[in-house]
């Protein structure tokens, strides 16, 4: 009996598009991406600025990317949940890029003393003692201090870690 | 047992199989559902590839704010011109790889398959530029990290005798991964592809059923997309 129910139901197809590019729109969409990337390369003759060099080539990638994206892999048209997929995963690599950048610009006076130690050679960089150490010597031989490590003197970084001073300053981002 | 009740349990088979559909899943209530949910799936995919490149962007974008100077130099070492044509031989492929899924949707057999052989020979002309700019960077010795060795002529050529940052092979080791791991996905759509020709020829697809051209052809899209970005982060730095 309950068999007999099922059958007699319509059998309603659940929608999927079935939309169809055209002709005219693929073609079109592909003439425009020839176009920025004619652009993209006549960009190089001209010059904005370093920074804004490449303001300006990842404005046009970003352009011939929504062509590509919205027409060629249909998101116009598609349901949202595709495009929230898919928009999403992009949020998070900038969240990933952009805390990386954070962390980077942040650490770079560390970076930078340390560098200052560094001579680069052909053959290989070499550790040179700077002049003027940082961290006093005196006494270095003398047993560790409690909580220390037991490293001997000459492997003691010459360039203060910051943990190794009283209070690790606070730098602001020096504007390159 | 009455003939109606065998006749009504025999018309809805146990394992509710679509069995006129060769190639409708069983646990899908029919082609519509089952191609949403290969969308979704192929969608949820390409997010996942963003963020494998991603890492590597982060990479390129981090070490490029820090060094922009060894950028600069090193793209002196490669061909802008091999890059160009690469990209509108990438760009052609993805606009016969979205032609081919209005064929498969128009049931055109013969215009689906001549499309899927175009993408594939775009894909083989981009692995063959690639091959070229690869093969002429190894014979002058520009390598990534540890085995970068340019010959005299081309740090000549590419430098004018101005002398190299002593942080160049960097450069090349973000190229070669990069670059490398894109022909890797390129060489996979390949496969991809061929599998493709092999069901189109066999009659499989039709208006009712075209997922996988429709997916593949996402994937596609997705390398071509990766493609637009490393072209000027690598080729046009200026």
């Amino acid at each position: 009996m309950a068999d007999r129910e099922n059958e007699a139901e319509p059998h309603h197809e659940e929608h999927h598009d079935h939309h169809i590019m055209s002709p005219k729109v693929l073609i079109g969409t592909w003439v425009g991406l020839m176009i920025l990337t004619g652009l993209t390369v006549g960009a190089i003759k001209v010059d904005f600025g370093a920074q804004a060099n490449l303001v300006v080539a990842m404005a046009i990638a970003a352009a011939k990317a929504m062509l590509v994206c919205l027409i060629f892999m249909h998101l116009w048209f598609d349901q949202k949940y595709n495009v929230m997929v898919f928009f999403g995963s992009i949020i998070f690599v900038v969240l990933f890029i952009s805390i990386t950048f954070i962390d980077t610009s942040r650490n770079e006076p560390y970076r930078d003393a340390f560098d200052a130690t560094q001579k680069p050679t052909p053959e290989g960089r070499q550790i040179v003692e700077p002049t003027v150490s940082p961290v006093s010597t005196a006494g270095s031989d003398a047993a560790a201090e409690p909580g220390e490590l037991d490293v001997p003197a000459h492997q003691k970084p010459k360039v203060p870690w910051p943990s190794q001073l009283p209070n690790t300053p606070r730098v602001a981002p020096t504007a390159h | 047992m009455s003939e109606a009740a065998i006749d009504a349990d025999a018309a809805h088979e146990d394992d509710h199989g679509h069995h006129d559909e060769p190639f409708l899943g069983h646990h899908f209530k029919d082609h519509g559902h089952q191609f949403n949910t290969g969308k979704l799936g192929i969608w949820l995919f390409l997010g996942q590839e963003l963020l494998f490149f991603g890492g590597l962007f982060c990479a390129y974008a981090i070490y490029r704010g820090m060094h922009p100077e060894i950028f600069v130099e090193g793209h002196h070492f490669l061909d802008v011109n091999l890059g160009a044509i690469n990209t509108c031989v990438l760009l052609f492929s993805s606009l016969t790889a979205a032609w081919s899924v209005r064929m498969a949707q128009l049931g055109n057999k013969k215009g689906l398959m001549l499309m899927i052989a175009i993408t594939i020979a775009c894909a083989f002309g981009f692995l063959g530029i690639k091959y070229m700019e690869y093969s002429h960077k190894f014979h002058e010795g520009i390598l990534w990290g540890q085995l970068f060795n340019p010959s005299a002529e081309a740090m000549d050529h590419a430098m004018h005798g101005v002398e190299a940052n002593s942080r160049l092979h960097i450069f090349f080791s973000i190229y070669f991964v990069m670059t490398g791991l894109h022909g890797i996905h390129v060489i996979g759509g390949i496969i991809a592809y061929f599998w493709l020709l092999k069901r189109a020829a066999a009659g499989h697809f039709g208006p009712n059923y075209y997922g996988p051209v429709d997916f593949i052809a996402l994937y596609w899209h997705l390398v071509d997309l990766v493609w637009i970005f490393l072209f000027p982060l690598l080729y046009l730095i200026h």
